[in-house]
């Protein structure tokens, strides 16, 4: 004796043979998305770690006219220890950092090519600041506390294009979210049709068992309780493709040393997102299933 | 072999019995047409008393069919009102049918056996769908099946059973849950005399236990042989003839 047994013969209707592998395709859709969702919120959090509370400030440099090399720079030192001096009367500083000239020369290279001093250009002093965790600093306190300085500067809050790139990351973690949500519908969507040929195709079943007196649930439960198997199997099958479509990446992003390009590895919120997509799709396709099949069973009769 | 009378004695819990005075049937200047065609029954009336047993008698297409499918509500009559148990049958809601078939024991001429389901699964879909417990489910259809004559035929399926057999394992089905009333429509059609009869014990026992029984037949001869009371359909219209025994109103 089958341990479920069932008085539609379900497993030999065609539509439902189909709906393991259809459902494993949106399974695998589904997981990618939440993949690059989580692999996107990866990157925010390194983008905020690495970028909030970090400030640059240019000393920009003053051009006198046939100044003497030496007294300009005992002048650009002066001028940087003051920046610095007043710096540290701020509370919410953690650290103050003087860029050499080597890593400010480093910095333009990429827009201006080579410098060097008989380019003549004249490059301001850095100093990167680095904020306190629970101190509230920004770019026009700092500009504030070094107006009394009296140095010509330039603040760069780096957090400002953290803000920028956080935006950006959310907004393709909603759009991943969408995703899932549509292909979610379309997964309820297909089992709906399949339910409705299944009921057409055993119509005279369901007949037959309505006229000895079955309820709805007793043919809503044995339809519900296939969907549900088919559910899970093809969950299986979309989140077993998709960690390997996944690890695949993961390994070419890793070839191609591409900057701020997360790490690709999944790590355990994609295992927990994949391991809940197995039993979500189990549970769309029998609720789906279940739904179908009282709605369209009270309409007939 | 066990008797008639062993085998309909079991008792299922769920089922709800509600036997008692009143009219069990009740048909009142019903009508019936399909579509705009003419009418099938015109001005139907009659009522059947609980434990009573008729034959419901007439010509092919006289509508003895559309009474029984009138009295299961898979029709709805065109004119009149039906009263099933002491309610409406019009009145009845979507979820309260269940419970309301649950009682009626149906035989179809055309059998409505289920044809992947074997033998001992098709005559245990009334028990199943009540939510019987396996054992018991196993327990009471191996004995009825015995006692219709199927016990070698109990793993078969429908298209493989003769004629006889299916009409058989129709009945089984219609009597397994204990109904309060069974509407057979032609049930002896396709048996030998000896079946016939033998199915037609079934009945009276049954009746005997409280079932009410209405049967369709154009068997005259059984009819006259059992002389139970008789509800004759002639040119739309219904005539009721009590029986010799006057257990039948």
């Amino acid at each position: 004796m089958r341990l479920l047994r069932s008085d539609l013969p379900l497993d030999r209707e065609s539509a439902w043979r189909y709906l393991p592998w259809i459902l494993a395709m949106m399974v695998y859709l589904a997981a990618l998305a939440l993949a690059g969702a989580t692999t996107v919120g990866d990157a925010i959090d390194g983008w905020k770690r690495g970028l909030v509370g970090q400030f640059t400030i240019q000393i920009l440099p003053v051009q006198t006219a046939d100044a003497d090399p030496d007294a300009e720079r005992a002048e650009r030192a002066a001028r940087v220890q003051t920046v610095i001096d007043h710096l540290k009367t701020i509370e919410a500083v953690e650290s103050v950092r003087v860029l050499e000239a080597e890593a400010t020369r480093a910095l333009v290279e990429p827009w201006l090519g080579p410098t060097d001093d008989a380019l003549d250009l004249p490059l301001p002093d850095v100093v990167a600041v680095s904020a306190r965790e629970d101190g509230a600093l920004s770019a026009t306190a700092i500009e504030e506390r070094l107006a009394t300085a009296g140095v010509a500067i330039v603040v760069d809050d780096h957090g400002r294009w953290a803000a920028e790139l956080v935006r950006f990351g959310r907004s393709l973690q909603l759009l991943a979210l969408l995703v899932v949500l549509i292909v979610a519908a379309a997964g309820a969507l297909v089992v709906y049709f399949v339910t409705r040929t299944g009921l057409a195709v055993h119509a005279r079943v369901i007949e037959i068992a309505h006229q000895v007196g079955a309820r709805d649930v007793y043919i809503a439960r044995q339809i519900q309780r296939h969907a549900l198997g088919l559910g899970l199997f093809g969950g299986i099958i979309g989140v077993a493709l998709a960690a390997l479509t996944w690890w695949g990446l993961g390994l070419l992003v890793s070839f191609a040393e591409v900057p701020f390009l997360p790490a690709m590895a999944p790590d355990w919120t994609m295992w927990l997102w994949y391991a809940l997509l197995i039993p979500a799709a189990g549970l769309l396709a029998m609720l789906s299933a279940r739904r179908t099949v009282l709605a369209t069973l009270r309409r007939m009769m | 072999m066990r008797g008639p009378h062993a085998i309909l004695t079991f008792s299922i819990s769920i089922q709800i019995k509600a036997r008692g005075a009143g009219t069990l049937v009740l048909f009142e200047n019903v009508g019936l047409r399909y579509g705009d065609g003419p009418e099938i029954l015109q001005d139907v009336s009659f009522e059947l008393a609980p434990g009573s047993l008729h034959f419901l008698i007439g010509p092919s297409g006289s509508g003895k069919s559309s009474i029984l499918r009138l009295i299961h509500r898979v029709l709805r009559p065109s004119a009149g009102r039906i009263s099933l148990f002491g309610r409406d049958l019009a009145a009845i809601a979507h979820d309260e049918l269940p419970d309301m078939r649950r009682r009626v024991g149906v035989v179809f001429q055309d059998f409505r056996l289920i044809d992947h389901l074997s033998t001992f699964d098709n005559v245990a879909l009334p028990l199943r769908v009540r939510g019987v417990a396996s054992k018991e489910v196993r327990q009471h259809v191996t004995e009825l099946l015995q006692w219709v004559g199927l016990n070698d035929q109990i793993e078969a399926l429908p298209p493989t059973l003769s004629g006889g057999q299916q009409q058989r394992a129709a009945i089984a089905r219609a009597v397994i849950g204990r109904p309060d009333l069974l509407i057979a429509d032609e049930p002896t059609g396709n048996v030998d005399d000896a079946m016939a009869v033998r199915l037609m014990y079934l009945f009276e026992e049954l009746n005997r236990l409280g079932t009410t029984v209405l049967i369709a037949t154009h068997n005259e001869a059984l009819v006259e042989r059992f002389g139970h009371s008789q509800i004759r359909i002639d040119q739309s219209r219904v005539r009721v003839l009590p029986g010799r025994g006057g257990r039948a109103h």
